[in-house]
């Protein structure tokens, strides 16, 4: 077959739903620059006082600050579980790999608001209810899938006899595992960690259950703005998150071509 | 450099012995062949020396020191893999460096001893290039370098010419052969190819099903086969079984073989004789000492240098025969009477159930 473009209308269906799925994300924008109190379309005057009410405002400074403490914690923390995890069933070192892969897998099927019921009801009684430390480990049980599917899938990537090689040439196991399979499947665990960091700042209904009034996070913030009446100042803070993981994605892909692994 | 021993080496796994109760011992600088079919253990034996897989029985020695239990960072031994295994995210230069920086090696020393093995596989210069911007041959001269760098006292190779072209492979071999013997590194090498192994090897082990069929030079191997199977699996001779009648072989349908080796054996002794392709001589009339055996041509093929024939012998027995295209009984057409004539020393008796 030789090459061709795509047809025009395939190309104009393909843009037209781009767009489509875009809508949101081009509204909020929108709506974060208009002058008036509340939430608009097409926006009226261009201002960017909700942006400065938002960096100004310590509820929303924590806010931020709690969500990126828990983000950077969470997705660090199953990085480590979910490779070390990753490695002992992909080389089969535990007895039920399958059972395990399905068990670390959970939480990506079961629904969230469930985890958070039972997450809830448990650290009530264990007696740890409204400590931080209970949202961090909630927000491990969320991610860690992400880091367990692309580091099994970068794992199963890479040629066994490389790991041989290191060993017959001096390295121990731990040395093997540093220097050659972690780099192999860095790019995959990159992805997983974008992944993992995303899901962590953007969770309500797990959070919503378990976060202490001292631990607002930056959605349950917003979720709990939008019901007590919204002005643009959601908007703006949504626009700086949208912004934010923009650049991110963006730097990500450059440093390690991750596309590959998603 | 070190001698090699194994003694009573084993594996099993579950029920099924891959490899079964193989002594060997490899002198110091020799170079040694693993040869046999894929499934016959001889990848298994490399891996147990490596200290890749854990016998299940035996001991290995390398230069009288005890080995078996050791992990394969503390054996040192060098290995090359069929599939190169080469390093993708390192450099050439990594690559080799990677065993001499285990041990220790940094600075101006670790390059001298880089560059070293780089020249030694006439590479220099290719230092900063990565493993994917090299060619096949050139992949496999680095993991070579690899794994003499950090001078093992064991050299290890497991069908590392396999995934050459042809040609490749025959440059790969005598540059192979011209390292090891300048290196003077003991030598353990698998192959299934066995112009390969008797071309490289000091001396040649013929596995078959977990088990030594013979170890002995290439020459002895080839020439005096001990067990019906070194002698099928080497050179595809032709294989007609009858019995020993005095001093010769009784083929049956008024067939008799001389055979030089016959006259050692009672009469009656159930036997089969391999013929290599090469060694029979085909005549359109007979000899006149009435030695000739009678025969039909069912099948002639050219292919060049050489003509195949296949020819019917009685009523059981067809054998392959092939003549160089130049010389006599190279136009011979098919469906003629022809006669075939073995000089009794080119014939390899061996009495029947010996071996596969």
């Amino acid at each position: 077959m030789n090459e061709q473009r795509p047809g025009l209308t395939i190309s104009s269906v393909a843009l037209l739903v781009v767009l489509f799925l875009q809508i949101p994300v081009i509204v909020v924008m929108l709506a974060s620059f208009s002058e008036t109190s509340y939430l608009t379309i097409p926006p009226q005057g261009w201002t960017l006082k909700w942006f400065e009410a938002v960096l100004t405002d310590r509820t929303y400074i924590d806010a931020i600050k709690n969500s990126l403490i828990l983000a950077v914690g969470s997705t660090t923390i199953s990085l480590v579980l979910g490779v070390a995890a990753s490695y002992a069933i992909f080389r089969k070192l535990v007895p039920g790999s399958e059972a395990l892969t399905s068990l670390l897998m959970a939480p990506l099927i079961i629904p969230s608001v469930v985890i958070g019921v039972a997450l809830l009801q448990y650290f009530t009684l264990v007696g740890m209810r409204g400590s931080f430390w209970v949202l961090l480990i909630a927000h491990v049980v969320i991610t860690v899938p992400y880091i367990v599917r692309s580091a099994l899938a970068s794992l199963s990537g890479i040629d066994l006899a490389v790991e041989e090689a290191a060993r017959v040439l001096g390295a121990n196991g731990f040395t093997t595992f540093r220097l050659v399979t972690l780099p192999l499947i860095k790019p995959g665990l990159v992805a997983g960690a974008l992944f993992s960091f995303v899901t962590s700042m953007e969770n309500v209904p797990v959070t919503i259950f378990l976060a202490g009034p001292r631990d607002t996070t930056l959605p349950i913030l917003i979720f709990t703005s939008v019901e007590m009446g919204v002005n643009p100042s959601v908007a703006a803070v949504s626009t700086l998150l949208i912004i934010a993981t923009a650049i991110v994605l963006l730097a990500a892909e450059r440093w390690t071509g991750f596309h590959r692994f998603v | 450099m070190s001698n090699v021993s194994l003694r009573h080496l084993a594996k099993r796994y579950g029920k099924v012995a891959v490899v079964k109760d193989v002594s060997l011992e490899i002198a110091e600088g020799e170079f040694v062949s693993l040869l046999g079919p894929s499934g016959c253990g001889k990848t298994t034996i490399l891996r147990m020396v490596a200290g890749l897989i854990e016998p299940s029985d035996g001991a290995i020695t390398v230069g009288g020191r005890d080995i078996t239990r050791l992990p394969p960072n503390k054996r040192n031994v060098g290995l090359v893999f069929q599939s190169y295994a080469l390093f993708p995210h390192m450099t050439v230069f990594e690559n080799v460096a990677f065993g001499l920086r285990r041990k220790g090696e940094s600075g101006a020393a670790l390059d001298e001893r880089v560059r070293e093995a780089l020249a030694l596989v006439r590479l220099e210069g290719y230092g900063d290039r990565y493993p994917r911007q090299l060619s096949g041959g050139q992949q496999q001269r680095v993991a070579m370098a690899r794994a003499i760098a950090p001078r093992p006292s064991v050299l290890l190779f497991d069908e590392p010419l396999s995934n050459l072209d042809a040609k490749l492979r025959d440059e790969m071999q005598i540059e192979l052969k011209r390292l090891q013997r300048d290196l003077n590194i003991t030598t353990l090498f698998v192959t299934h190819d066995q112009a390969e192994a008797l071309s490289l090897s000091d001396r040649v082990c013929v596995m078959n099903d977990g088990v030594i069929q013979q170890f002995d030079t290439p020459e002895e191997i080839y020439h005096r086969p001990a067990t019906a199977f070194v002698a099928s699996f080497i050179g595809k001779p032709n294989r007609l079984a009858g019995t020993v009648k005095d001093g010769a072989v009784d083929l049956g349908d008024g067939l008799v073989l001389q055979s030089s080796g016959a006259a050692s054996l009672d009469d009656g002794t159930p036997v089969d004789v391999f013929i290599r392709q090469e060694a029979v001589t085909l005549s359109a009339s007979p000899d006149g000492k009435g030695t000739g055996l009678p025969g039909t041509i069912v099948l002639r093929s050219f292919s060049g240098a050489q003509v195949q024939y296949v020819v019917r012998l009685g009523n059981r027995f067809e054998v392959v025969v092939e003549v160089a295209s130049s010389g006599e009984g190279a136009n011979l057409e098919q469906g003629r009477e022809v006669f075939l004539t073995i000089r009794p020393q080119d014939t390899i008796i061996l009495r029947s159930g010996t071996g596969a």
